[in-house]
């Protein structure tokens, strides 16, 4: 049983997008097109084993097959926990945690996006960081004697903007994760 | 030695008893940490919706810390990845460094070339150093024995930490457990990943992979497993109950800082530690070190 | 690996000078020249060769021109055939477009590629080398350069050759996607242009496009002359039935034989490679032919005379005929690869072997000894033996050749409960036959001991790579030292 669809039965490269692997390059993926296929990084991922249908090989041969569509959109490409074990036993420098990151950032401008996301942008542009910290925070430390934090949206007001902008617009596509019926990628 | 504290947000608000037991140890070392009000989230969340605004807002805190004239020491693995390798992408991409500090302008801040951010427990091996470190031990952890849990962004990406560790076969955090007088245990397991990365959005793949180190741990006969990231405590300790239900396992594998178990060792007493706020104890722990004894 | 090590060679004492050059064509010319370089005289076979015997630097030959027999002495033989391009078209692609398909020779002549899609096969029809993958890497690079789109298929990427590794990557970063096969992709039908389809190894699916056109290297053959002579001397062939025996330990002009030389291969792939090997076979004979007074000394074998039955045996095992016949058998020195399976095959035991690793055998048959023994190859690594749990004993051997019957039964009667003898694959073997006959002895003595009612697991033989530590460890039925 699986969530994440393995796509049409043949693979037709004249439908595929092959400026896709440009795109995710550009979009932070740079060292995508060193991969040979040797393997290395999903011998050495740890969301492999325990997630169907995940591996940081497979994903990069479709990108570099062009299959734009079927990448983008499934929560397969979510998965990846950021652990650089991939990038440490790779033997060419591709870097998969960072093709990881372009391709969730290109899903994103895409419309596709996980629904916790847009929550902590906003939690960033109000309070500068993930859990604000007030008063009832401030007693707690200065019982311990830690001095106290503040919590400033300011500055990451104004920086995130531009993102919450392009959110705002994208956002209204409901995501893979929502799609989703049962558990989590077992 | 000064360096300025960096506390992400994690760690300021749900691991007291790390902040505390690291501050403590810190002075005793004669590092002073510095507080900067203005630093705030390091970015790390931001990068898979956008890699340049995240790297923007890691920017925005280096540039503090240039402000100070400071290197960066923090407490969160998280952090302490982001922001290396946020240094380092800075450092040698001029034009990515000329967009991100037009942006910052906005905000009268620069990022200057050449910060560098330590992870705390890396600043205590390379910079305090191992002698200090032995001279600082009053009571050795004497027959306890806990599993190092090295996690990810500690160690990797490799180049950017200056493989200052081996990310395959690691030693920073057993020798340091050693230092206590504690036995490093070997749970047979390659350092991994905690999960802690997912548990907004994959939970249960989450839980899986913690379950595998706290089994091994348990296995290994530890008395208990060592930290050195929030996000790494949310999974093995927060979690730990959740893992228990979902897997229908029995665990019980007391959580620690290393910062707490070497605060021990320097002698300070359980309570200066925060050992209030771990939430899975080692009792036996605790009592043999209370009041100073 | 120079054949012949040291300077000059001790026997005979004054080589002949005289090379027989076989072939025809411009390769021939090549190295008839190459011969002279070396200080030879270049001597052409008339009529058809029927022996070759003795040892390099005074071979006898025996030609039989037009039903007469003549013999002579030559120092050495060159095998210079010119390959000749296979007629007709290729398996799998006999449905192709005569417009649609072209040669990498034939691309070489076109003016610049245009822009659309390129398909490149290589590797599927020729013999796999660096040179000819290099050949290919070039030809797509000049393609993408066009503005084209490059699809390449291969079953493997030989890029162990200077710069091979850095063309590869270019070829990738520019974008060409990188296929490996075993066969190349099926033809399809699409009118105006070329239909491929293939099953995708790394998505295990099946994946179908369309290109402008399709491009491979055709397969260069070994011409019939040079296959018969390669027959006729005696010659380990390579895959393609060529005269280099395609082990890396002995590439061309290097063949099996020592003082047997044969050229050419690297015209399948450029002409500046056939110069290569050209250059190599000038420094080879140079060595060969070197003159001088020499006395022949005795380092690598010792013979008892007396004893010899004059079977001729290891004469005939040796797998570079190193060993000739000269009233009674005599060693190129210079030539013996230090196997030891002259002395392992010598009915008499008569021969014994002089080098290093012999003293570690003799001590071995002289003590008694208990518990798990290995006896490995040269090329075993260190490593792999570091790795052995603590009472097992090894022993280093020349090569795996060395091990005899005789051998397997004297250390079982020493007192061994089980004897693993490890080698590298016979297909890489330093000595081209050792690790083979190392197969068949054991086999051999497996057969008695099962016979006997004994248990064959006692003796074994492992083909390995240098660190495959596992494989050795499961023949021990050992666990790894901690």
């Amino acid at each position: 049983m699986s969530d994440h669809p393995k796509g049409p039965a043949v693979l037709d490269l004249d439908r595929a997008d092959l400026g896709f692997s440009q795109e995710v390059v550009e979009a932070g993926g740079g060292g995508l097109r060193n991969c040979y296929g040797c393997g290395a990084c999903s011998a050495f991922c740890p969301i492999l084993p325990k997630a169907e249908g995940y591996d940081p090989r497979r994903l990069i041969r479709l990108v570099l097959l062009g299959q734009r569509e079927l990448v983008l959109g499934q929560p397969l490409i979510w998965l990846c926990s950021t652990c650089y074990s991939c990038q440490e036993v790779c033997p060419q420098q591709v870097s998969f945690t960072e093709i990881s990151f372009a391709l969730k950032n290109l899903a994103v401008e895409a419309g596709f996006l996980p629904s916790g996301l847009p929550a902590q942008v906003d939690l960033l542009s109000r309070f500068g960081r993930l859990y604000e910290v007030g008063e009832f925070e401030n007693e707690k430390r200065a019982k311990l004697g830690l001095p106290p934090q503040e919590s400033q949206g300011g500055d990451y007001r104004s920086l995130l903007a531009g993102l919450a902008a392009r959110l705002g617009g994208a956002g209204s596509r409901p995501g893979p994760r929502e799609d989703k019926g049962g558990g989590g990628g077992s | 030695m000064r360096a300025a504290f960096y506390p992400g947000c994690t760690v300021p608000v749900r691991n007291l008893n790390y902040e505390l037991a690291s501050r403590r140890v810190a002075e005793k070392l004669g590092l002073e940490l510095v507080d900067e009000p203005r630093f705030q989230c390091c970015g790390f969340p931001m990068k898979s919706l956008s890699i340049e605004d995240a790297l923007t807002l890691a920017g925005r805190n280096l540039a503090l810390g240039g402000g100070l004239g400071l290197d960066l020491v923090t407490l969160c693995s998280a952090c302490a990845g982001t922001l290396a390798e946020a240094a380092h992408e800075l450092d040698r991409n001029e034009e990515l460094r000329e967009r991100v500090n037009q942006r910052l302008k906005g905000i009268g801040l620069k990022y200057e070339p050449g910060r560098k951010v330590f992870h705390f427990v890396r600043y205590l091996v390379e910079e305090v150093g191992w002698e200090r470190l032995e001279a600082a031990v009053e009571r050795p952890l004497k027959g306890f024995g806990f599993v190092p849990h090295y996690g990810c962004h500690y160690l990797k990406p490799s180049e950017v930490m200056e493989r200052f560790d081996d990310p395959q076969r690691p030693r920073t955090l057993h020798r340091l457990i050693e230092l206590t007088g504690a036995r490093a245990v070997e749970d047979g397991r390659a350092p991994g990943c905690c999960g802690g990365g997912l548990l907004g959005s994959e939970e249960e793949l989450a839980n899986l992979l913690s379950a595998d180190r706290l089994l091994a741990a348990e296995r290994a006969g530890a008395d208990g497993l060592a930290l050195i990231c929030p996000f790494c405590n949310v999974m093995l300790e927060g979690q730990q109950k959740k893992i228990n239900k979902s897997l229908e396992l029995d665990l019980r594998v007391p959580i620690f800082f290393l910062p707490q178990l070497l605060g021990l060792a320097m002698g300070f007493s359980p309570s200066e530690l925060g050992f209030k706020l771990n939430r899975i104890k080692n009792k036996e722990l605790v009592e043999a070190f209370e009041d100073g004894t | 690996m120079n054949l012949f090590r040291g300077e000059g060679h001790p026997l005979p004492l004054r080589p002949e000078k005289r090379v027989l050059v076989i072939g025809s064509g411009r390769v021939e010319e090549a190295a008839a020249e190459a011969v002279r370089r070396a200080g030879g005289e270049p001597v052409s076979l008339k009529g058809d060769l029927e022996g070759l015997s003795g040892l390099a630097g005074g071979f006898r030959v025996v030609v039989n021109h037009d039903g007469q027999r003549r013999t002579g002495r030559v120092g050495a033989v060159v095998l210079a055939g010119t390959p000749a391009p296979w007629p007709g078209p290729l398996q799998g692609l006999e449905e192709l477009d005569q417009g649609l398909g072209l040669s990498l020779r034939e691309l070489d002549r076109e003016p610049e590629a245009g822009s659309g899609r390129t398909a490149l096969l290589t590797g599927f029809w020729s013999r796999l080398s660096p040179d000819s993958f290099g050949l290919a890497l070039e030809a797509g690079l000049r393609i993408m350069a066009g503005g084209g789109l490059l699809f390449l298929f291969t079953p493997q990427a030989k890029v162990a050759g200077p710069g091979l590794e850095e063309l590869y990557r270019e070829l990738r970063l520019r974008g060409a996607v990188v296929t490996r096969l075993d066969r190349p992709p099926a033809l399809e039908p699409a009118p105006g242009k070329v239909g491929l389809r293939f099953l995708d190894p790394i998505l295990d699916q099946e994946v179908r496009l369309e290109v402008e056109r399709l491009v491979f290297d055709p397969p260069l053959g070994v011409p019939e002359e040079i296959r018969a002579a390669g027959l006729s001397l005696d010659l380990l062939a390579g895959p393609d039935q060529g005269p280099n025996p395609d082990n890396v330990l002995f590439p061309p002009p290097l063949t099996s034989r020592a003082g047997v030389f044969a050229v050419g291969r690297g015209l399948e792939v450029k002409d500046d490679r056939a110069g290569e090997e050209l250059e190599l076979l000038t420094e080879e004979l140079g060595l060969l032919l070197g003159s001088g007074d020499r006395v022949q000394t005795a380092t690598r074998l010792a013979s008892d005379r007396r004893q010899c039955a004059l079977c001729l045996t290891c004469l005939r095992t040796c797998p570079v005929q190193a060993i000739g016949w000269d009233s009674g058998p005599v060693v190129l020195e210079s030539a013996c690869l230090s196997c030891g399976q002259c002395a392992a095959v010598c009915p008499a035991a008569v021969i014994e072997p002089l080098w290093e690793e012999e003293e570690g055998l003799k001590a071995l048959l002289l003590e008694p000894g208990s518990g798990r023994l290995v006896l490995a190859c040269g090329r075993v690594s260190p490593e792999t033996l570091a790795r052995l749990p603590e009472g097992v004993r090894t022993v280093r051997l020349s090569c795996a050749g060395r091990v005899s019957p005789g051998v397997l039964l004297a250390l079982l009667g020493r007192g061994y409960g089980r004897v693993v003898v490890a080698a590298c694959h016979p297909g890489n073997c330093r000595s081209l036959t050792g690790s083979a006959r190392a197969g068949q002895v054991v086999a051999e003595v497996r057969d008695w001991l099962s016979s006997l009612g004994l248990p064959a697991s006692t003796v074994s033989y492992v083909p390995l790579a240098p660190h495959q530590h596992q494989r050795l460890l499961g023949a021990l039925g050992a666990e790894e030292k901690r």
